[in-house]
């Protein structure tokens, strides 16, 4: 009897030492993608994006893409011809508030600045919008609930923080359990039906660095696809803020 | 043979700094083809184009960057041709070599932050969206009276000190004046020049002043049939086109102050002369002159966070013309001239003094306001009022406009439809414009535009074009 009572004992007392699991919430999930997604410094990649209609007809573009912090990005385009020297610059607001966007047409000979409302269109006719490339950091716009786990994932359902526009009404998003990777994304209009999925597949580590090579978005609606190919990909060169001026924008793409 | 063996050496270190990665070349270029007709002239072609633009960029580490635009064009209407052209196809044909920007341009010039650039250069100034009033550096090309602030290069140079990451000052140094390309030289248009050649006789006699006015009136000086020449401010250091512009950023707004002192590259009457031979046959030359002036510019861009995020810009140039004389001399036969000499006319290089005057200096605004907007269904709007386009050129021809532009895009920007509005307020006459954009493969572009006036015959948009359906094509590389 005593024995069982010292037994006992003991197992209260090492389960009050071992700390419980505790469950990760939505918003913590979400963190962590976060974290992932915005933890190098900087980045450079040559993306190809290949737009994809109905019919299966292919239109390609590549350009080169420098991204520093959250908030700092310069895209130059290389092909096709007809946009070579393009160049979208977006730089933080040192007023606070949206990012500062800025165009360059070479034709044009001069920068154009765009308002911050065509955020929320598409980019440079892709089913991503300048918003989708745009957000690293979901947790600043977004509210997360756990809605269920499926298998490896955790599935989140993202809801627009109160105040924040987004073109979407929720986000439904599978994050992996063991590297807390955004894998798939269904994305809602303002009338709660489908309209987009976005795949990340064929993630690659980059020293510390998660990337996936490849981004597809998939509108339902009229059954167009954007891929996006990342090649080259480098992270954390010190990239000087000079480079994310509107003096390199109107350089001619190396 | 010394030109063969420079180009040789030119070649030969190209090909050097290829192959050591040292130079970085890009080729690219467009075929573009214009072809416009007059539906209400039994579809006349009132305007066909061929062009083929070059870009050619190169980079010298990471300092140094040219830039050459090499073009060809080819217009290939004519009315009347000599038969002996028809013997050469470059006379039957002819195609023209021009040049656009041709530069080079050295980043940390000096200082870090210092860029210049020379050479050919096009300085566009503005924020605001095709109708600039702050960009008076360069020359105007009217040759395409719809093609609303194209501009030439200029041989020159730009210096660009850049102050943080929103603070700017440019200075920019044009040495040669050049005048504005004018418009196709239609019998409108002459008539429209000739009517600024107004002789009122002013001879300071009564008797002369009457008699000259006698012989305007009975068309014995036809104005409309007059030689119209230009008389171009000498290439000298004092003739420079200069400029400054400082820009920076406040409450979230680009915003720039320049100053330009330049020259009225459209020009206005400086001289006329009339030439009477001992049978009295007059032959008449007008010139053109040049005044200077003096452009104080400002501009700002942004968007209103409070209205939807519209993006908005205001520009704003003030002219103040420096006046020139404007003189009509008349060089009679010696026993006529005699006669004016007796009866109290002023004589000058053995001419007739028939008028001298001033042209304007009064200044005036030109501005371009508006503001533009996406809706979520990509449909993009976009309206300015705008005081004063290029060519209005002194403040007794300016006039004010409303232009507005609708567009969409369809199937992922593979076709866009548009329109667009031209109101004039000052005769309330209207230019109607629906386009439509067909994007088929990448690199390819095929445009339909019909362009239709609606006004009097004198109003201002009937005299910009007559209506037009406007075809395109162009094929980039």
């Amino acid at each position: 009897m005593k024995r069982l009572v010292v037994s006992l004992g003991l197992i209260v007392f090492l389960f009050c030492l071992v700390p419980i699991a505790k469950a990760l919430t939505g918003n913590e999930i979400l963190q962590k993608v976060d974290e992932i997604a915005t933890a190098p410094k900087d980045r450079t990649a040559i993306t190809e994006t290949i737009l994809i209609d109905k019919n299966g007809n292919q239109k390609k573009r590549v350009s080169i893409l420098m991204q520093k912090g959250d908030s700092m990005r310069i895209i130059k385009f290389l092909e096709p011809p007809s946009d070579r020297g393009v160049g979208f610059l977006s730089i933080k607001n040192p007023e606070g508030g949206d990012e500062i966007m800025y165009l360059y047409m070479p034709d044009f000979k001069k920068e154009r600045r765009i308002a911050s409302h065509v955020k929320q269109g598409q980019f440079m006719g892709s089913d991503f919008s300048y918003d989708d490339t745009a957000t690293l950091r979901l947790s600043d716009d977004y509210n997360a609930e756990l809605l269920r786990e499926e298998g490896n994932y955790y599935v989140l359902k993202l809801t627009p923080k109160p105040g924040v526009e987004k073109e979407y009404s929720y986000v439904l998003n599978w994050v992996t359990k063991d590297n807390f990777l955004a894998d798939k994304a269904e994305l809602y209009d303002k009338n709660g039906k489908l309209y987009k999925i976005q795949t990340n597949t064929g993630w690659k580590k980059y020293g510390e660095y998660w990337q996936p090579e490849r981004m597809e978005m998939k509108n339902v609606r009229d059954n167009h696809t954007t891929i996006m190919i990342f090649k080259e990909v480098k992270f954390d060169q010190n990239l000087s803020d000079e480079l994310f001026t509107v003096r390199n924008l109107k350089r001619p793409p190396e | 043979m010394q030109t063969i063996k420079k180009l040789l050496c030119i070649g030969i270190t190209i090909a050097f700094l290829l192959t050591t990665d040292a130079l970085s070349l890009n080729f690219s270029g467009s075929i573009e083809t214009s072809l416009r007709y007059e539906p209400e002239s039994e579809w006349e072609i009132a305007y066909t184009e061929f062009e083929l633009d070059t870009k050619i960029t190169g980079t010298i580490g990471d300092r140094l960057t040219v830039l050459v635009e090499p073009r060809l064009t080819n217009y290939p209407i004519k009315k009347e041709v000599f038969l002996t052209d028809l013997q050469s196809r470059s006379k039957a044909d002819p195609i023209n070599l021009e040049l656009g920007e041709a530069y080079g341009e050295i980043k940390g010039f000096i200082l870090k932050s210092l860029d210049v650039k020379l050479g050919r250069i096009r300085v566009a100034w503005g924020t605001a969206d095709k109708f600039n009033p702050t960009d008076n550096l360069n020359p105007d090309d009217l040759s395409d009276p719809l093609d609303f602030g194209e501009k030439m290069p200029s041989l020159g140079a730009s210096a660009t000190l850049y102050i943080k990451e929103t603070s700017k000052i440019q200075l920019v140094w044009l040495p040669l004046f050049s005048p504005a390309v004018l418009p196709p030289l239609t019998e409108e248009l002459q008539k429209a020049m000739a009517s600024q050649f107004e002789l009122e006789p002013d001879t300071g006699s009564e008797f002369l002043d009457a008699t000259l006015s006698k012989l305007i009136e009975q068309e014995q000086f036809d104005i409309t049939k007059v030689n119209q020449l230009s008389n171009i401010p000498e290439p000298k250091l004092a003739n420079s086109v200069v400029g400054v512009k400082i820009a920076t950023m406040i409450f979230d707004f680009d915003c720039s102050a320049s100053y330009v002192y330049g020259f009225d590259d459209i020009g206005t009457p400086e001289l006329i002369e009339i030439k009477m031979d001992e049978k009295l046959t007059p032959t008449v030359s007008a010139y053109m002159g040049y005044p200077r002036v003096h452009i104080i510019g400002a501009d700002l861009a942004g968007s209103l966070s409070w209205l939807g995020d519209i993006g908005v810009w205001v520009e704003a140039a003030y002219f103040i013309p420096e006046p020139i004389k404007v003189k009509a001399l008349a060089h009679l036969p010696d026993y006529m001239l005699d006669i004016a000499e007796i009866a109290g006319g002023a004589i000058e290089d053995g001419a007739l003094v028939v008028s001298e005057k001033k042209s304007s200096d009064e200044p005036y605004f030109k501005i371009t306001a508006g503001g533009d907007y996406t809706f979520k269904n990509d449909i993009y709007i976009n309206a300015q009022y705008v005081r004063g386009l290029t060519s209005e050129n002194s403040s007794d021809l300016i006039h004010d406009y409303v232009v507005a532009r609708i567009e969409r895009p369809f199937m992922h920007e593979t076709i866009k439809l548009g329109a667009f509005a031209l109101w004039s307020s000052s005769d309330g006459s209207w230019g109607l414009g629906p386009s439509v954009e067909y994007y088929p493969v990448d690199g390819a572009k095929i445009e339909a535009v019909y362009f239709y006036p609606i006004g009097s015959e004198d109003s201002l948009l009937k005299q910009l074009s007559s209506a037009l359906l406007i075809l395109n094509a162009k094929v980039s590389f």
